[in-house]
């Protein structure tokens, strides 16, 4: 007990020092910046906390889900995800992985009701979609792997009020179509860690834009609790929480 | 040639519409019998012998057996088993575990065909899987699924829990009784161990374990190349940090708004340690442009084609303190008080020819009453002070002791000074020495821009502003990306000397050369990031006569006036053509992109 209180004082300890080096004011610019220059992006990571990108179970034909936090709280996105198995490991034949398909759709509330609520915005919508597919194989009773690929599509749409249009070189601007699209590829791993508790890890690349990402995921038969991580966002790490119910 | 096709199509079909095929023992070991019907006798087995439906299979306590069925299932039974087999048809196939230890591995069924195992407390309908079944005559039962899932209904549905379950892979059910419900469990390491190792008869324990072994180091090895993998990526982060932590650098190779070629290069670099330069190249293996751009109320080139043309932009700014090496550090850096910026300098030129560089300067100089960065004469250490944007612009050339690269460096450091007197009105001399314009040639002058307040005041109190008199020209593009511009400039601020105009084209095009829309940059649902890499900016500077020079500035009464007294022929000549050019650049905002990214805390800090 003496040993762990004296470990973590020292714990503490350099993680103050640490605290105290970063210069906040700056680090919120500088990420005030990043959202700045590439505002899709910035929200497309929400849109990744909500994508279901991990197999279905064996045994389950289909999934709902719905991202909780941080996508719909506090950032209002209303989303609905889903999943179906084409067909389980083995059934085609010996060795074929099994193959869901996987899915989803979200809208940002919140930029319906800042336009509603602006006299300089007409309307202002922020939506997106994904589509792809998962094959996951087993290595072992206890592991398997999977491997997939999505097209993920965020929109932003803004219309302004007249008078109120955006000054491009002398050109009035009233509305702009702007938006993320890229296509993924997905590797991960998946290992029981209990009756239907699950624990994933997985990295996702995007083709277009040449990033990484990591999921970490675990998962229940209605909660998914997760850490995702975006070595090149503006948050790097997004601690998430999603609702589902598995078929 | 139909008939073949039919009897191929007949002879794929044929396996499906025959009758089903007899279950065989594959392999043996120690006492095993079978019995070939429900009412036959125990006959001792020996290897490939045929078990038909409504036989079975039975093993001693020192028997083991594998059975090979036509589709392909293979059956292990342990020591003290008795299977059998109970139904065995095309797509139904349904074995009976009385008591004793199975392991059964289904391949691939057909879609409608069903496979189950049965045992005194519950049937196992199974699908592309792998398990094991160990079951006792009172309806005890264990059953660990390796591979895919197993759909279990109990005999006698229990009291409590659900008399139907899946059992999915790495998952183990355990049965203490009929009537009582399933625990299912994770398979434990051992369960694990049990079910996958080799269940071949005969085989001695470390036998049966081999491919496990072989598997365990194969997994080995995996988990030291993951780890090498590992320190590989690191490395690779390392390097790439390095890569985004030296001066950063972009490029792109596009066609201008006239349809040349243009290779673009971008630098931001410290030359020194106190100063950030940004440095935009632009070469261009040919150089056409319009002539006579006039006509669509832009400014027109007369500098002919060009080989081998070099233009270039250069920003300079430099501080009062050191700047920190790394660009990550900048933030926190500018946002102490104590950093300001002492000067810096804006210069656009053509250096076609080395020794013969048009260029134009923009100069700024720190003001601790104002706190910010102005261009006005204290730039140039004028003798009487105009506050007012001063242009320095020219032709530079090879001058003793300065060659016209040393010359433009100095004057981008704020290194000259007015040259004072009488006949030197607009003239410059570099800091504590001599001359610019010397005798190999150099034109460069000094001009202070023209507004209403200034030619009033020029005037000596006219006033000028009342009869709306205008010293700038502008056309815009409606949807159309494109701005044309000029400024009218007074040599030396003398109104003896000549009126110039400094005349601006800009234009957004995209990598082709196409002349940009709104429409293509605002609606075109990519990411801002993706648009950009597929957009420049082009501005091609030049300077123009006046028509009517500063006694004709009574007629600026209109944008249109104004234009009419924009010469088409150049202020100063280039190469000895005895015509002028222009300076044409081309911008990619790739590295501005990555700049404002990281250094955008620094750029509001200094506001202006």
């Amino acid at each position: 007990m003496k040993k762990l209180t004296i470990a973590l004082a020292v714990l503490m300890s350099l993680n103050g020092s640490s605290f105290a080096a970063i210069d906040w004011e700056s680090k919120g610019m500088q990420m005030v910046g990043e959202i700045v220059a590439n505002p899709s992006a910035f929200f497309y990571d929400f849109q990744q906390d909500l994508e279901g990108t991990t197999p279905l179970p064996p045994g389950k034909t289909f999934s709902v889900q719905t991202g909780l936090f941080p996508t719909l709280l506090p950032m209002s996105y209303l989303n609905l995800s889903g999943k179906y198995r084409l067909h389980g490991e083995g059934r085609l034949a010996p060795g074929v992985p099994q193959l869901d398909l996987i899915g989803g759709y979200c809208d940002m509330y919140a930029a319906r009701l800042v336009a509603r609520n602006s006299d300089s915005i007409d309307s202002a919508k922020l939506n997106g979609y994904y589509l792809g597919a998962i094959l996951s194989s087993s290595v072992s009773p206890k592991i398997r792997t999977f491997w997939g690929y999505k097209r993920s599509v965020l929109g932003a749409k803004f219309e302004f009020t007249p008078g109120n249009e955006l000054d491009l070189l002398g050109t009035k601007v009233g509305n702009v179509d702007t938006g993320f699209k890229d296509d993924f590829l997905m590797a991960g791993i998946e290992t029981p860690k209990g009756i239907n508790k699950f624990w994933s890890m997985q990295l996702n690349y995007g083709v277009r834009t040449q990033t990484f990402s990591t999921k970490l995921s675990w998962y229940g038969p209605h909660f998914e609790l997760g850490l995702n991580i975006y070595p090149e966002g503006v948050l790097v790490f997004h601690p998430v929480w999603n609702f589902h119910v598995l078929f | 040639m139909t008939n073949p096709i039919i009897f191929l199509f007949l002879l794929v079909l044929l396996p499906g519409l025959s009758a089903a095929g007899e279950t065989k023992i594959q392999a043996m070991s120690g006492t095993v019998e079978i019995r070939t019907s429900r009412e036959g006798q125990w006959v001792p087995a020996s290897e490939n012998a045929d078990v038909p439906e409504g036989g079975a299979i039975r093993t001693g306590s020192d028997g083991s057996a594998l059975a090979l069925m036509p589709n392909k299932t293979k059956v292990w039974l342990k020591e003290s088993s008795n299977l059998e087999l109970e139904q065995r048809q095309t797509l139904s196939s349904r074995l009976a575990l009385v008591f004793g230890r199975i392991k059964v591995r289904v391949p691939h069924l057909l879609r409608k065909e069903k496979f189950e195992v049965r045992t005194p407390a519950a049937v196992c309908a199974v699908r592309g899987t792998e398990f094991t079944v160990e079951t006792n005559e009172n309806g005890a039962m264990n059953i660990n699924v390796a591979y895919g899932e197993v759909k279990l209904n109990f005999v006698v549905p229990p009291d409590k829990g659900a008399a139907e379950m899946y059992i999915a892979q790495g998952r183990n059910m355990t049965l203490e009784e009929k009537g009582k419900p399933g625990k299912i469990a994770m398979m434990s390491p051992e369960q694990e161990k049990s079910a996958l190792e080799s269940w071949n008869p005969g085989l001695s324990p470390s036998d049966r374990q081999k491919g496990l072994k072989e598997k365990e180091n194969d997994r080995a090895q995996i988990r030291e190349f993951a780890k090498v993998t590992n320190g590989t990526e690191n490395t690779v982060k390392s390097f790439l940090n390095t890569v985004r932590e030296s001066d950063i650098e972009a490029g792109r190779t596009l066609k201008d708004i006239h349809g040349n070629v243009v290779r673009v290069a971008q630098f931001l670099m410290r030359p020194n340690s106190d100063e950030i330069q940004f440095v935009n190249l632009v070469k261009r293996p040919s150089y056409n442009a319009i002539s006579n751009n006039s006509v669509n109320g832009g400014f027109d080139y007369n500098g002919g084609s060009v080989g081998n043309r070099l233009d270039y932009v250069q920003m300079t700014m430099n501080f009062n303190q050191d700047l920190p090496q790394r660009i990550e550090e900048w933030p926190g850096f500018f946002s102490g008080n104590s950093v300001k910026p002492d000067w810096a300098s804006f210069v656009a030129a053509n250096r076609t020819k080395a020794s013969e560089i048009f260029f134009m300067a923009s100069l700024y100089k720190y003001e601790a009453a104002r706190d910010e960065l102005i261009n006005n004469s204290r730039v140039i250490n004028a003798a009487a002070y105009v506050d007012r944007d001063v242009l320095v612009t020219g032709i530079l050339k090879n001058e003793t002791g300065v060659s016209a690269s040393d010359g433009l460096d100095r004057i981008s450091r704020l290194q000259i000074t007015e040259k004072t007197g009488a006949g030197n009105e607009g003239q410059l001399k570099y800091a504590g020495g001599s001359d610019i314009n010397g005798a190999g040639g150099s034109n460069v002058l000094w001009a202070a821009k023209l507004d209403v307040a200034a030619i009033d005041a020029l005037d000596g109190g006219a006033a000028n502003s009342a009869n709306g008199l205008v010293a700038s020209y502008e056309k815009k593009g409606e949807t159309a990306l494109y701005n044309y511009s000029a400024d009218a400039y007074l040599v030396g601020n003398n109104v003896a000397e000549d009126v110039l105009w400094f005349a601006k084209e800009s234009y957004v095009i995209d990598n082709a050369g196409s002349l940009q829309k709104t429409d293509n940059l605002v609606n075109s649902s990519q990411d801002p990031f993706s648009i950009m890499k597929n957009i420049a900016g082009e501005s091609v500077l030049s300077i123009k006569q006046s028509v009517g020079g500063w006694a004709g500035r009574t007629a600026w009464t209109s944008n249109a006036a104004a234009y009419s007294d924009i010469s088409g022929n150049d202020y100063f000549a280039y190469n000895g053509t005895g015509v002028g050019t222009n300076v044409d650049v081309v911008f990619i905002p790739d590295l501005l992109v990555a700049a404002v990214q990281r250094m955008l805390p620094a750029i509001t800090k200094l506001k202006d």
